[in-house]
């Protein structure tokens, strides 16, 4: 066998005639000639000779002819002048054997209509067709210029020409496309470029002329048409289902050849590889054209121009000189070019920094004690994710419209984590807020959203490992992927991995978060108010405070359904300690009243203004036992004075909490539901609110 | 008519002329194999192992009784047998728990030089299979036509050969028979009787590995058939 490689041209059927041939013959049209009978087909008449200038000059009294200028698979060209309109026009003739094929005619009447219709700037126009002496024949617009084959001759394209070039043949063939003629024969034979330096596609579904065998994609006499190394898989293998998407393989791979001057044989690597200087992002065009499925093609010849045109019209990114050690394998990445806004980390971290500026900015509005860990978590993790979401949607934005769809899904699914965590966040927040209108530490409402975000973060991590593998699985039996795009794709499976775990952990520390954090209200609970029944405590209020409310921070306590683990006490501050002394009114002036949770004062400063029971006993002013205690299911109302707000609020804070412990010690919001309304607050006669709601009557009453 | 397959089938490979014949076969076959099985598991580098195993294995003659039962073409049988074989070594190995017989891209030696063997990106391991069948019987049967014409006529083969596969523009019979001194229609009878001479041994190739006359037709038809679907990368 020889094996020296050869890049020699089958006469007969113009294939490339590879080392393996047997005898250096094209294996096909020697098996084929073998099957021809020994009869007088022995010595065919030889369809390559192309009929003479006299010949045709006889056949066609109504043109000059002047030469002959080309001559391939599909027929000879001549120069020729239609004196009447003085121009000069191509006129082809199409082999004999073509002729001879059952249904020819009817075929080239057919198609040559379709032809005729194709009035485009970039392809070479039919002005007419017919059959004169035997001879089928199309003349078309005559272009002064080379074909690309002849160009590739004299001089190699720089990447600049290329692009120039690839725009205009995917407008041409994207105008066929939608006229429904496919090109069939998309070579650099047939691209040509006038002297004004446009481009040309010239032979425009000439292929189909030849008629293609649907079943077995072979012509009458056998023979495949197109171009071998042109043609997509699809086109050899199931010519019957061959669509727009075999002409931009074809384009693929004059696209190829232009940048490399090499055709994409075997398993080639990519143009930037060949060629040093070129923008690594159009190995992504060209090798996604040169797709061996279809559907990973560029789905119409606009996608492809728009692509290019996008590299034409950003600065070039020629990564393959940077790198350093030139035995690493070409890292081919594994989705089109990544914009540059993504690329750019620096502009991320900015953005998300000053996202978090935003909750802070409003914590800031809000004095006092700070809102729980939980809320901030929430809160800054909402913002957080919105850079991220803001940029995944732009990037699949930017995929969508170049059409390159490649990393869709895997952006899509990077957004749904930004979007998940977005969500959480939120969830977070709200829940807080939630919780506290419950004023209860719901355990079950706890558990249900941090395994929300648990569940987001497991189910982004095996989305994420799946759709990965699905893509590794797509391009793996892909030669032209290097090694390295595979791992690179390892690499963002894992990556993805470690998002989903890192959300689970964060879910985890929601969760720790939600049962270590006492309950405390957030300013936000405030406008989304209380919808429950305020109603519900206004009869009992009886109380006398109208003279001090508006100077002093008062807080009005309603303790509802009683609170077993409620005490309170009076206390002799001036020491005197018995209790004994009534009615004296020097003594009661200095008498305070202490709420005390579990022998814990809570607010020394507080003066009680007033305390009244449900059942209307006052119980402060007036005879106030210096010691008294609620027994469970009472209700009374309490009035304190404090000596600001900051310690009112201390003092609310601090009963809250309290209650919400000894909650959570009777058994985990269990069968609590009638202490969830067990204080009301309110403060400088502001109207009965609950929980954090005394925060913004705080706010609006006492500033 | 009785060719080397048939008395293959015929005794079930059992005698040791049928043996004989079936190792001819295999000699003869054994490059589309290798390309089979390369082409199946992916693997440059073992393949030659297993095609050798394989060889071995069909020649020791455990699997000719499901031979007689086929009696079909010689390709069918060997494609058949090689795939069975594939899949029991892929069991084997799995067993053995060092990895299956898949197909594996070399993560990092591409082997570049590695003959650009006829558009194997496009083809099922099958059409490679039979492509590199038809090539096999044209190598075969380009080479039983040189070493018949003998020694003294070499030169003139190498010259002529081109025309086997018909006539093209490139082909001068002027230009042949100026070199070779002699006159254009002595060319054009010499290829002519090559032409035919060519046909028969061909025919006689592929009628060696069908077990019926009348199916040399039908295999010829589907060789071409298998060379063109893929006549060129």
């Amino acid at each position: 066998m020889n094996a020296e490689t050869r890049r020699q041209n089958c006469p007969k059927c113009n294939s490339v005639i590879l080392a393996d041939a047997p005898g250096g013959l094209c294996p096909h049209c020697l098996m084929q000639f073998v099957a021809m009978s020994t009869g007088g087909a022995e010595f065919p008449p030889n369809d390559h000779v192309p009929p003479s200038l006299e010949s045709i000059q006889a056949a066609f009294p109504q043109l000059e002819i002047i030469e002959l200028i080309g001559q391939g698979g599909m027929g000879a060209v001549y120069k020729a002048r239609q004196p009447k309109l003085d121009r000069i026009v191509a006129l082809k003739i199409l082999p004999l054997r073509l002729a001879r094929e059952p249904l020819f005619a009817d075929r080239f009447e057919r198609e040559g209509r379709l032809l005729a219709r194709l009035n485009h700037p970039n392809i070479v126009g039919v002005y007419d067709f017919g059959k004169t002496d035997g001879h089928y024949y199309l003349i078309m617009e005559y272009v002064d210029g080379v074909n690309l084959r002849q160009a590739f001759a004299s001089a190699r394209f720089t990447p600049q020409q290329a692009l120039s070039v690839i725009p205009k043949i995917c407008e041409a063939l994207q105008f066929a496309h939608d006229e429904g003629v496919l090109h069939r024969d998309i070579k650099p034979e047939n691209i040509l470029l006038d002297t004004k330096g446009r481009v040309k596609i010239a032979d425009f579904g000439i292929a189909k002329f030849a008629g293609v065998d649907d079943k077995t994609g072979l012509t009458a006499t056998g023979a495949t048409i197109g171009t071998p190394h042109y043609m997509a898989p699809e086109q050899v293998e199931q010519p019957a289902n061959v669509d727009h998407r075999a002409d931009i393989f074809s384009l693929g791979v004059v696209f190829y050849e232009m940048l490399t001057g090499e055709l994409p044989l075997g398993r080639f690597s990519v143009p930037s590889e060949r060629t040093k200087s070129l923008d690594t992002r159009i190995d992504d065009v060209v090798m996604r054209a040169l797709e061996k499925d279809r559907e990973l093609r560029q789905q119409s010849a606009n996608e492809v121009r728009t692509q290019v045109e996008l590299l034409s019209n950003s600065p070039p990114q020629p990564a393959m000189q940077s790198r350093s050690a030139p035995s690493k394998p070409p890292v081919l990445p594994p989705t089109i070019a990544t914009p540059s806004y993504i690329a750019r980390p620096t502009i991320a971290i900015a953005l998300i920094a000053a996202s978090l500026l935003l909750p802070f900015t409003i914590a800031i509005q809000y004095p006092g004690p700070s809102p729980t860990l939980f809320f901030w978590l929430g809160l800054c993790s909402a913002w957080i994710s919105i850079p991220g979401t803001v940029l995944g949607i732009r990037h699949q934005v930017y995929l969508i419209q170049s059409g390159h769809r490649n990393g869709l899904k895997r952006s899509v699914v990077a957004s749904m984590f930004w979007v998940s965590i977005l969500f959480a966040g939120w969830i977070m927040y709200f829940s807080n807020g939630i919780m506290n209108r419950f004023s209860i530490r719901d355990p079950v409402t706890t558990e249900m959203v941090s395994l929300f975000a648990l569940a987001a973060g497991v189910s982004l991590a095996i989305v994420g490992m799946w759709t990965t593998k699905k893509h590794i699985e797509r391009i793996r039996p892909n030669p032209n992927y290097a090694a390295s795009a595979v791992k690179g794709e390892v690499a963002a499976t894992i990556s993805f991995f470690l998002k989903g775990i890192a959300l689970t952990v964060w879910a985890f520390f929601g969760l720790i978060i939600v049962y270590i954090t006492p309950g405390t209200p957030s300013p936000h609970q405030a406008t989304t108010g209380y919808s429950g029944t305020p109603s519900v405590v206004t009869p009992d209020l009886d109380l006398q405070i109208d003279s001090v409310s508006t100077k002093e921070n008062v807080l009005i306590v309603v303790v509802k359904n009683g609170n077993p683990s409620l005490n309170m006490n009076t206390h002799d501050v001036t020491g005197t300690g018995d209790g004994m002394d009534t009615m004296g009114s020097e003594r009661q002036t200095e008498v305070k009243l202490q709420v005390e949770f579990r022998g814990e004062f809570i607010q020394p400063e507080a003066q009680v203004l007033a305390a009244q029971s449900h059942d209307g006993k006052c119980l402060y002013p007036g005879e106030p036992p210096e010691i008294f205690s609620l027994s469970a299911n009472a209700t009374c109302t309490l009035a304190f004075a404090f000596p600001n707000s900051a310690t009112a609020i201390a003092c609310m804070n601090k009963i809250l909490r309290e209650q919400a412990r000894s909650r959570e010690r009777m058994g985990m919001g269990m069968g609590t539901s009638s202490n969830a309304k067990g204080l009301l607050f309110s403060i400088n006669g502001a109207s009965l609110v609950f929980g954090s709601y005394v925060y913004e009557a705080q706010f609006t009453s006492v500033r | 008519m009785t060719t080397q397959w048939t008395h293959v089938l015929s005794t079930r490979g059992e005698s040791a002329a049928a043996k004989q014949s079936l190792k001819e076969l295999c000699d003869r076959y054994y490059a589309p194999v290798f390309a089979f099985v390369e082409s199946y598991t992916g693997h440059h580098q073992n393949a030659r192992d297993w095609t050798h195993a394989f060889f071995a294995t069909l020649l020791e003659g455990q699997s000719l009784d499901s031979v007689a039962r086929e009696r079909g073409k010689f390709r069918s049988y060997l494609l058949g047998a090689v795939k069975h074989f594939l899949a029991d070594e892929r069991a084997k190995l799995k067993a053995d728990k060092r990895g299956g017989l898949v197909s594996h891209i070399s993560m990092h030696d591409v082997d570049e030089s590695e003959m650009e063997s006829a558009s194997r990106r496009f083809m099922p391991p099958d059409a490679y299979f039979d492509r590199h069948w038809a090539i096999a019987i044209l190598k075969h049967s380009l080479t039983d036509l040189e070493i018949e014409l003998g020694q003294e006529q070499a030169e003139k083969f190498r010259l002529l050969r081109p025309w086997l596969s018909g006539d093209a523009v490139e082909l001068s019979h002027a230009a042949v028979a100026a070199s070779l001194g002699v006159s254009t229609e002595v060319v054009k009878t010499t290829i002519h009787r090559w032409r035919k001479r060519f046909r028969e041994i061909v025919k006689g190739h592929i009628g060696s590995t069908v077990s019926n006359a009348n199916d040399v037709e039908d295999e010829l038809g589907y060789l071409i058939q298998a060379l063109a679907a893929k006549s060129q990368p």
